[in-house]
């Protein structure tokens, strides 16, 4: 026989037997393990916001309380419809003994657009005795300047991302902090710098991602 | 009648000498801005301590003028060869740039030559000072290489990459106290009344105890041998800056005096015109002192010194109280300085020396602040510290290769303080010995030294501290030192008991945090404790180490070349942390030993005399100061967990410029011309911490800056028989109005003119 002969009895051989249905599952299985989506595997779904101007101006001493997942501003301390608070310079969280949720934080020293993972573990409550996120110059998520450059200004610690569990427990938020002055100003500018032309503090302006598929901690 | 001595070694060599009995001299001199002198004299001997020793050959003749810088060239002398007994003597004076002969007292708290130093010196010189228009001494340090301003609660100086606190100022070799926050304010100190500064580089705590880490600079005041001399000094310049001083020097045969009198004032400037309260506020203040010297017999001496300096300065200045509130207050502020000192020198052998001194100084500050609109009291602030040191010091000049010098002494000090509220007292006992020996007198020296301090509220201190130098050759001489330093707790680190009220915080000295913070505790007013104060081990002094070396070549004697290399390692730096929480959410600091620094560099200088007239000096120093930088961070492993991961690293420091220099042209002619130009030259440097990490980012840096001033003058001398002289200069001081509002001390374009008259 020459080799033509013997092809196309191969074809002909090959094509005819049960075999051959097995070829498109063999393919799906191949392709499978080269790491496609199983539609049984978690799909990500982050949300990106920026958050500009929230007032934390702290009147009668209330928080303003704001909702991760749905991007929106609450003032129900007692639901878990809120996942991080804001009153001046102290933030709280939806945990412990700021509200009935079973949020969390943990302060992480990497730059925003570096943390890609969330922590399993790790993330603090807030207790009677101490916020989770510390209040202090230094420790907390802020420097205060004092007699420095800018003079007695509130200024975000750079390289600092607060990882967050949002109040359900399920869901994974990255976070943050990028002004506390109205407008969001350059803390460089003749403006800032000085006191009498300064804008109003106490206005957040944020931004954060959110993980709405829950129990996933990717970015 | 003008003394000129000369080691009897130079000229029995070079003169062929063998006679000893007095010998007629005929003195050429050229000095710079003179013209070419003969004049006769006599010289005499006196023979060395021990037959075998050398002794001196002391010219005097008639002339009332003092000869700056000049030195004794017999080998120049035609007669040399020829020269016999009972020949007149042909001397030749030629100018140069260091005295030979000049004397330094700091580096080895005995008197000598400075060619013979084992330590990096520098000198500068009287007609330095007086050709530099200078008033205050912060002026003329600030021209000096290495030697860098700073400001901060006062004009203070930078050694080798070192914050003002760290070097000790002296005048007279006595403490000059009185820093309120560590830096002693150098405008206090008129440059008048001065014959020489002297710089000694390196850490020198094994001879002069607490703060000589970076260095010292000892502030000798003028001693002239006339009969009678002196000079008065006017000053007018721009912003209404006067300065009227005088001197008065009488020398009897058995005792001298000398009288001191300055008056300085200045309306003070604003640098940025939007500014409510200026830059440097308006000042008044007056200087008098003075020193009474009496010869008890031969062998004993009495010498009494008293100072007073008193100091107003008003101002009108915005106070931020927060971030909201702020009043306009007006400060009237106070200092007054008091000291005194008595020491008997007594020379029990030609080869002993003891000197037994006691020495008593007082600073006392006080600011009254008013507010403006309502005239209402605001607050007072108040800060009164004495001084006591009784001081014994014996120095055995055993041949001249051994020399030694022992002393021992107590220091008593007491402060008074709206912030320390239990009036602390503190006391140091101290003792100290220095060895020198030349294995080949003139040619290699070493020197070794040992202080031990005993204080009642921090671990005691042992400096040791070794040097050496080698002439290799006429030109060429080596010098290396290698010591410990250290700095002891100031008040503030030791007693303060303090809480601003408005923020919430408190801070404690280290004797005072274990009561301090127990109270506290008890008024239920802490919240959490991270440190147990029964943990908290005793303060320690702050210490370095360090090695200098160098060279200084003559490339020709007119030529100098000088070079310094330094490395410093500081630990144990005092800086303060958080120890408690109060119930206020702020914390409860006190100060530990937690920083370490290093710090080296190199500097080079050269000093040219060109054509008789000119004199050009030009340095540069390079410095590498960095800060031990120690930071957890919390991070995230490969799997996204958290890890705490310790980070140590050694960062650049604030407010230290790499690259540092300076250049000065002077002229002194013949006929009386004289004149001057000097550029500073500062190098960037890192300044605000924007992100608070700690240490200079390459965005947090300033520009670097260069000021220029010049100066002429002409110097009228009179022929009546007293020789008076009479100098008017006019200047001006940073050309170019450089300023910058971080530096507060360069006050713009100034102007000035100066008449000074000198019998």
């Amino acid at each position: 026989m020459n080799m033509n002969t013997v092809t196309r009895t191969f074809i002909r051989t090959f094509t005819r037997t049960p075999l051959w249905f097995a070829l498109p599952a063999l393919a799906l299985l191949l392709l499978q393990a080269c790491g496609t989506t199983n539609s049984s595997d978690p799909v990500s779904n982050t949300e990106s916001q920026l958050v500009e101007d929230l007032a934390a101006l702290g009147e009668n001493g209330v928080f303003t309380l704001f909702n991760l997942r749905t991007g929106e501003a609450t003032t129900d301390s007692t639901s878990t419809n809120w996942d991080i608070g804001f009153r001046g310079t102290t933030l709280i969280f939806n945990s412990g003994s700021s509200g009935p949720g079973q949020g969390g934080v943990v302060l992480l020293d990497l730059p925003f657009d570096d943390v890609t993972l969330a922590p399993s573990e790790g993330y603090q409550a807030d207790s009677a005795d101490n916020y989770a996120i510390s209040t202090g110059s230094g420790t907390g998520w802020y420097n205060y300047t004092g007699e420095g450059f800018p003079p007695f200004a509130i200024l975000p610690r750079e390289n600092v991302t607060l990882i967050i569990k949002t109040a359900n427990g399920s869901n994974y938020a990255k976070l943050e902090i990028l002004s506390y002055y109205e407008g969001n100003p350059d803390p460089t500018s003749d403006e800032f710098v000085n006191i009498q032309t300064r804008s109003a503090s106490r206005y957040y302006t944020f931004r954060y991602v959110v993980q709405q598929t829950e129990d996933l901690r990717e970015f | 009648m003008f003394d000129l001595q000369c080691d009897a070694e130079d000229l029995f060599s070079t003169l062929q000498l063998s006679q000893t009995t007095p010998l007629p001299v005929t003195l050429h001199i050229q000095s710079l801005g003179y013209q070419p002198e003969i004049l006769q004299g006599t010289a005499t001997y006196k023979p060395g301590i021990r037959t075998s020793d050398a002794g001196t050959w002391s010219f005097q003749w008639n002339a009332s003028r003092a000869i700056t810088n000049a030195n004794l060239l017999p080998n120049n002398s035609p007669t040399r060869k020829e020269n016999r007994d009972a020949q007149p003597l042909f001397i030749q004076l030629r100018a140069t740039q260091y005295k030979a002969g000049t004397v330094v007292v700091t580096a080895t708290r005995t008197q000598k030559d400075l060619e013979e130093v084992t330590l990096p010196v520098s000198v500068i010189t009287e007609r330095e000072i007086s050709n530099s228009g200078s008033t205050r001494i912060s002026e003329i340090l600030e021209e000096q290489t290495g030697l860098q301003l700073t400001s901060d609660f006062g004009t203070g100086i930078q050694i080798q990459g070192f914050d003002a606190d760290y070097t000790l100022i002296m005048l007279d070799g006595e403490p000059l106290i009185g820093r309120i926050a560590g830096t002693l304010d150098l405008n206090r100190i008129s440059v008048h009344d001065i014959r020489q500064i002297e710089i000694v580089k390196g850490p020198s705590s094994a001879l002069w105890g607490s703060d000589a880490l970076a260095g010292v600079i000892n502030i000798i005041t003028k001693k002239k041998t006339d009969p009678m001399a002196a000079d008065l000094s006017v000053r007018y310049g721009k912003n209404n800056a006067a300065d009227l001083g005088g001197t008065l020097h009488i020398n009897r045969e058995k005792a001298s005096h000398r009288l001191f009198l300055n008056g300085n004032r200045s309306d003070g400037y604003k640098l940025n015109s939007t500014l409510t309260g200026q830059t440097v506020p308006e000042f008044r203040n007056g200087t008098a002192s003075y020193r009474g010297t009496v010869q008890i017999s031969d062998r004993l001496t009495s010498t009494t010194s008293l100072r007073y300096f008193r100091e107003k300065l008003f101002s009108e200045t915005v106070l931020q109280i927060n971030e909201t509130q702020q009043t306009e207050v007006r400060t009237d502020d106070t200092q007054d300085d008091i000291s005194a000192t008595q020491r008997f020198l007594w020379t029990p052998f030609d080869q002993v020396e003891t000197s037994l001194s006691w020495y008593y100084s007082t600073f006392s500050s006080e600011s009254i602040l008013t507010q403006i609109e309502s005239g209402e009291f605001f607050e007072r602030l108040y800060f009164r510290q004495t001084y006591q040191k009784p001081e014994l010091q014996t120095d055995i000049r055993w041949s001249s290769y051994h020399q030694s010098t022992v002393g021992f002494g107590l220091i008593g000090e007491t402060l008074s303080s709206q912030r320390y509220p239990s009036d602390p007292q503190v006391s140091t006992r101290f003792a100290y010995a220095q060895q020198s020996w030349s294995p080949i007198p003139g040619i290699l020296e070493f020197t070794a030294g040992l202080r031990f301090d005993h204080h009642s509220d921090y671990k005691a201190q042992l400096s040791p501290k070794f040097s050496a130098r080698y002439r290799i050759s006429d030109r060429l001489q080596l010098r290396a030192s290698a010591g410990r330093g250290f700095k002891a707790p100031d008040f503030r680190q030791l007693f303060l008991d303090f809480t601003n009220s408005t923020a919430g915080y408190t801070v404690y000295g280290s004797s005072t945090v274990r009561e301090g913070l127990q109270q506290q505790i008890e008024r239920g007013l802490i919240a959490q404790i991270f440190l147990a104060p029964e943990q908290l081990s005793e303060i320690r002094a702050e210490s370095s180490w360090a090695l200098n070396s160098g060279f200084d070549l003559d490339i020709t004697p007119d030529f100098r070349f000088r070079t310094n290399l330094f490395w410093n390692h500081v630990t144990d730096l005092i800086e303060i942390a958080p120890i408690a929480r109060r119930t206020t959410g702020q914390s409860v600091f006190t100060y530990f030993n937690l920083d370490e620094v290093i710090t080296r560099g190199g500097e080079a200088e050269i000093r040219v005399l060109l054509a008789e007239s000119w004199t050009v000096l030009a340095g540069y120093q390079f410095l590498d100061a960095r800060r031990l930088i120690e930071n957890t961070k919390t991070v995230q492993d490969d799997e996204g967990e958290l890890i705490q991961v310790t980070e140590k690293r050694f960062e650049p420091m604030f407010n230290r410029s790499a690259h540092t220099g300076n250049i000065r042209v002077f002229y002194q002619g013949i006929d009386g011309w004289k004149g001057a130009l000097k550029g500073t030259f500062r190098g960037r440097y890192g300044l605000f911490d924007r992100n608070a990490n700690g240490f200079a980012d390459q965005d947090e840096y300033e520009s670097a800056s260069m000021i220029w001033d010049l100066s002429a003058g002409k110097t009228i001398r009179f022929q009546t028989p007293q020789r008076p002289e009479l100098t008017l200069r006019t200047g001006i001081d940073n050309l170019l109005d450089y300023t910058d509002i971080n530096q507060p001390f360069y006050a713009g374009r100034l102007w000035y003119v100066q008449l000074q008259v000198r019998l």
